[in-house]
């Protein structure tokens, strides 16, 4: 191939023929920043972030775009390139939620708050789920500033969950085409496109129909090539970045793909196709349901067997010992049911002990179930002439499994023909096991353990051959044969009406629920979310959203009304299953019985409470709790002011009203990321003698935050009352505002449980004492909390709080 | 109430096996005009806009499939360009001018008044598919200002008086 060298800011560079000028200086080791490049994929020339200048040549051209030629002169980041990127940028991030990219406490927050917060829309870098590996903020970080201060953007509208799997944000799209031009690249005719224009113009299918509807097959590549996070994995996003990404094969279905699975702390946090060649797409099940699957709740983990009437955990050499018994036993009327999608050990062992013991052994289909059984099998399991079955996956029914004497189940997940088991046996599946299986073309494919198994889980190809061995059975002479795969097969990577349903016999729409959006069917028997929305007694009157995120619930709660407090809060659960989480009481009407909070969407407990919409019932309203702020402290015609950030804006509401009655003349400081999420001006103005708004963006007021208000006029006050995030109290405390001897109060909202000074969960330290938030607080003295230990004791349950986000988001709930 | 769901999923599984199986050829004789390039596409979609007054799902799903590209790509062309259609338009339509010279006379009021009085907005169809309303950029009849275009006959120096009179006259 021809190589010949150009100069690229006075570097001589080595390039040949085809590369772009972009190519040749990453090739060099010098960046010149790009988005919508990308490596597999044509030229584009959308981002423009990467032009640069070339003697002779007019303008300045896409180094994406603009091939390398010999003895060019480039030129990536003179002063005039850099304003033109910055402007670019500025005109991109107008319509992109950016406030956290420009907020002067930045490089504090990312140490402060490691993880973004889990909140349903992403408003800011610091609620987006994308925010770990950002490609569009590694890119324009440091090139933002607001020069010209064009108006900030934000469309509550185009945050869109109408389809399964993927939760569109089209808010954070900065239409770089890598979507639709990598759907393009693998599947020829591209699902999606750039519909509209101007302002209006997002990625989406023809007439803006959801995508199920339509041609997108659900392989993913789009989610994971996007830069941004516009196009998520609804259940994988917030896990962040993966430890590792492993090669393995799927064996949800007889096509046996090779798919690349994420791990992250030993487990599976999701999958992507191996690489972007249509050969190597995956289905929907493959890409999303996948790591649903394998992390499923109902998952089984302890061995048992039964002794007397009880099923009783049991040792792996209980276990095998029993099994060898029961076989034994069995007098000839045994069944055996292995799924001919198991590995070849599994199957190869069960074929041996068939024989054996003379049973009836059936290899029904992955997607099979007992209807499938050979109709004699069906008519001796209905008559009870069965002494002895071993059962691999949800093969039988309840009824039936009651008949057999000695029933053995291996499963991974838990089924009601478990009860009647002597033996239950979890199962590792899928990439917690090895094992062989047949490739498409009939070669023997070898699939490695790459997670280890918790619990008792283990293959059962281990189980079984442990088993072959102590009965003295050869298995190796009933290996199946490598087959091809069948002419008929339908991959469902090319057809998604070909998704098979089944796992195993597990209807796996019951495991990963948006599977029902591409007409797979829930199990008959499957209860699905009626538990949901348990019938609790108080009622929702309106719940208004004031910015995205925001929403002040009015709830029908009579005794909490009648002794609610300035500064006092509640503890709310949405439905008996829910976790109890403490809410500050905004706003009362003892005589209508109704009380206000103002819920913020931070995790799975405030997103299942603000989903609520009129008419539903909470399941507890528990409350009023804590000691409300002391008003004696604030004298007549004293000057007071209030800081509130987040949930606080609405939290210092009460506390102005009670003290603009009292005679104080009361100042309001809030601050918000940006001008779109500023909510309360106008009540707050009804108290406060004087607003002072902040916005970190600076879109609207002053840029920064409370701590600039506060290092500004802190010392013309004698009282201050600070709401907030930890981080924004921190900030506001930092600043030691008032000095000595004066009120300067903050309400902490640490973990909670009861809310009445018994479990100890919301321990917090002020000024080297422990003291509960719940009773002896909220409000304590701002600048003799310990807001290190604060913040590390909420995040104290981080994982699990990742962990249960998924199992919410979309309003159901994952088994 | 399950197995409602369970039978909902199947139905919807067979409705979208049937959406994909239905293949009309409404569009076939204009679209046979043009070489299958996809250069033409715009061209075809105009003479299908020409014959309906609109391009429907059938019409983009069939020119996709006789271009050989697919539905969002073609959807993603003919989204592009203001002069296409999605929804059927009204029987009569009105045009109101949005010029300069409009724009100071009042064309403003005009708009307002007219879809206050059809209960849309500019861009819209009254429901009972009667009247559709747009703006235009220019007439290019300013001496007539505010001017406004039913059904391709020009009203000049409209009054809301006059607006009523011919709101009344269209059925």
């Amino acid at each position: 191939m021809e190589t010949f060298t150009l100069n690229i800011d006075g570097v001589v560079v080595e390039a040949t023929q085809g590369m772009t000028v972009l190519q040749a200086a990453k090739k060099a080791g010098l960046f010149i920043p790009s988005l919508c490049a990308h490596d597999e994929l044509d030229p584009y020339g959308a981002c423009r972030l990467c032009v640069v200048e070339i003697d002779g040549v007019r303008g300045t051209p896409t180094s994406c775009t603009t091939p390398a030629a010999p003895g060019m002169v480039v030129r990536t980041n003179t002063e005039q390139r850099q304003l033109q990127r910055r402007r670019t940028i500025e005109l991109m991030m107008s319509g992109h939620p950016s406030p956290c990219l420009v907020c002067d406490s930045r490089q504090d927050c990312a140490i402060e708050k490691a993880q973004p917060t889990r909140a349903t829309s992403a408003t800011r870098c610091g609620a987006c789920s994308n925010r770990p590996g950002c490609e569009l903020r590694g890119a324009v970080l440091g090139n933002y500033e607001r020069d010209i201060g064009l108006p900030m953007i934000y469309d509550p509208a185009k945050v869109e969950r109408n389809d399964p799997f993927i939760d569109k944000d089209h808010n954070l799209c900065v239409l770089c085409g890598r979507c639709f031009r990598v759907c393009e690249k693998i599947h020829d005719k591209p699902a999606i496109a750039i519909a509209n224009r101007g302002k209006k113009a997002k990625i989406s299918s023809e007439f803006e129909k959801a995508w199920s509807a339509e041609e997108c097959l659900f392989c993913g590549a789009c989610v994971e090539e996007c830069p941004t996070g516009c196009l998520t994995d609804r259940w994988g996003k917030w896990f962040g970045l993966p430890d590792k990404v492993v090669e393995s094969v799927c064996a949800l279905c007889p096509k046996h793909c090779k798919i690349s699975l994420k791990i992250k702390d030993g487990f599976v946090i999701g999958a992507k196709s191996v690489s972007l060649k249509k050969s190597d797409s995956l289905c929907a099940l493959g890409k999303f349901a996948y790591a649903q699957l394998i992390n499923a709740r109902s998952r089984l983990t302890r061995a048992y067997v039964r002794r007397g009437k009880e099923q009783i955990p049991a040792s792996k050499q209980e276990l095998i010992e029993r099994l060898a018994e029961i076989f034994k036993s069995a007098d000839s009327k045994a069944l055996i049911i292995v799924s001919n999608g198991a590995y070849f050990e599994a199957r190869a062992a069960a074929r041996a002990l068939a024989e054996s013991f003379k049973a009836d052994m059936v290899e029904p289909g992955l997607d099979a179930g007992e209807e499938s059984l050979p109709p004699e099998v069906l008519g001796k399991l209905s008559r009870g002439e069965y002494k002895a079955a071993l059962v691999f996956g949800n093969y039988i029914s309840g009824e039936n499994a009651s008949k057999i004497d000695r029933l053995v189940i291996a499963d991974f997940l838990k089924t009601d023909a478990q009860k009647y088991a002597e033996v239950i046996i979890p199962t590792a599946i899928l990439a917690e096991s090895a094992g062989t299986l047949s490739g498409e073309n009939g070669e023997e494919k070898l699939c490695s353990s790459i997670i280890s198994a918790s619990g008792d889980r283990r293959g059962l190809s281990e189980t079984l051959s442990e088993l072959c061995q102590i009965l003295g059975l050869d298995t190796s002479k009933y290996r199946p044969a490598s087959e091809k795969l069948d002419a008929a097969f339908r991959s469902p990577a090319a057809d998604k009406s070909a998704i098979p349903a089944r796992f195993m016999g597990h209807y796996l729409a019951d495991y990963a629920p948006d599977l029902a959006q591409l007409g797979l069917p829930f199990s008959p028997n499957e209860l699905g979310n009626a538990g949901d929305k348990d019938a609790g007694s108080y009622e929702i009157i309106e719940n208004k959203t004031l910015v995205p995120n925001f929403h002040e619930l009015k709830v029908r709660a009579p005794e909490v009304a009648k002794f609610a407090k300035p500064g006092q809060f509640a503890i709310l659960m949405a439905n008996s299953r829910s976790e109890r989480s403490p809410f500050t009481i905004i706003d009362w009407n003892a005589d209508e019985g109704w009380v206000k909070f103002i819920i913020e969407e931070v995790g799975r407990s405030s997103a299942e409470i603000a989903s609520l919409s009129k008419g539903d019932k909470l399941w507890v309203v528990s409350g009023p709790l804590g000691t409300p702020v002391n008003l004696e402290l604030f004298a007549e015609g004293s000057k007071v002011l209030l800081a509130g950030g987040c949930y606080g804006i609405g939290a210092i509401y009460p506390i102005a009203r009670a003290l603009k009655e009292r005679g104080v003349k009361v100042t309001a400081a809030i601050e918000a990321s940006s001008a779109y999420m500023l909510y309360y001006r106008d009540e707050l103005s009804k108290y406060a003698d004087n607003l002072i708004i902040r916005t970190r963006d600076g879109s609207l007021g002053k840029k920064g935050g409370n701590l600039d208000t506060v290092a500004e006029i802190a010392s013309e006050y004698d009282a201050l009352i600070a709401v907030g995030c930890v981080f924004m109290m921190k900030q506001v405390a930092s600043k030691t505002p008032l000095g000595e001897g004066k009120v300067q109060l903050c309400a902490l909202n640490p973990i909670m449980v009861d809310g009445t000074g018994m479990c100890g969960a919301c321990r917090v330290s002020v000024a080297g004492e422990t003291k509960f938030a719940c009773v002896d607080g909220p409000f304590f003295d701002l600048c003799k909390v310990d807001f290190v230990e604060l913040g590390k004791r909420r995040t104290a349950y981080k994982l699990l709080e990742i962990e249960a986000m998924p199992r919410h988001i979309g309003g159901k709930c994952h088994r | 109430m399950h197995g409602n769901v369970y039978l909902k999923a199947i139905f919807k599984r067979n409705a979208l096996e049937k959406l994909n199986m239905s293949e009309s050829k409404n569009y076939r004789d204009i679209l046979e005009k043009y070489e299958a390039k996809r250069e033409y596409l715009v061209s075809a979609f105009q003479d299908i806009q020409e014959k309906d007054g609109y391009l429907s799902e059938n019409a983009v799903k069939e020119s996709a499939d006789y271009f050989g590209i697919s539905k969002a790509d073609a959807y993603s062309v003919v989204s592009f360009y203001a002069q296409f259609k999605f929804r059927r338009p009204g029987k009569h339509i009105i045009r109101v001018c949005k010029g300069t010279a409009c724009h100071v006379r009042g064309s403003g009021t005009l708009l307002a008044a007219l879809e206050e009085r059809l209960g849309i907005k500019e861009g819209e169809t009254t429901p009972d598919g009667l009247i559709s309303l747009e703006r235009v950029a220019c007439l290019g009849a300013c001496a007539l200002a505010p001017a406004m275009v039913v059904d391709g006959k020009v009203h000049a120096r409209m009054t809301l008086a006059q607006l009523d009179k011919i709101l009344k006259g269209l059925q």
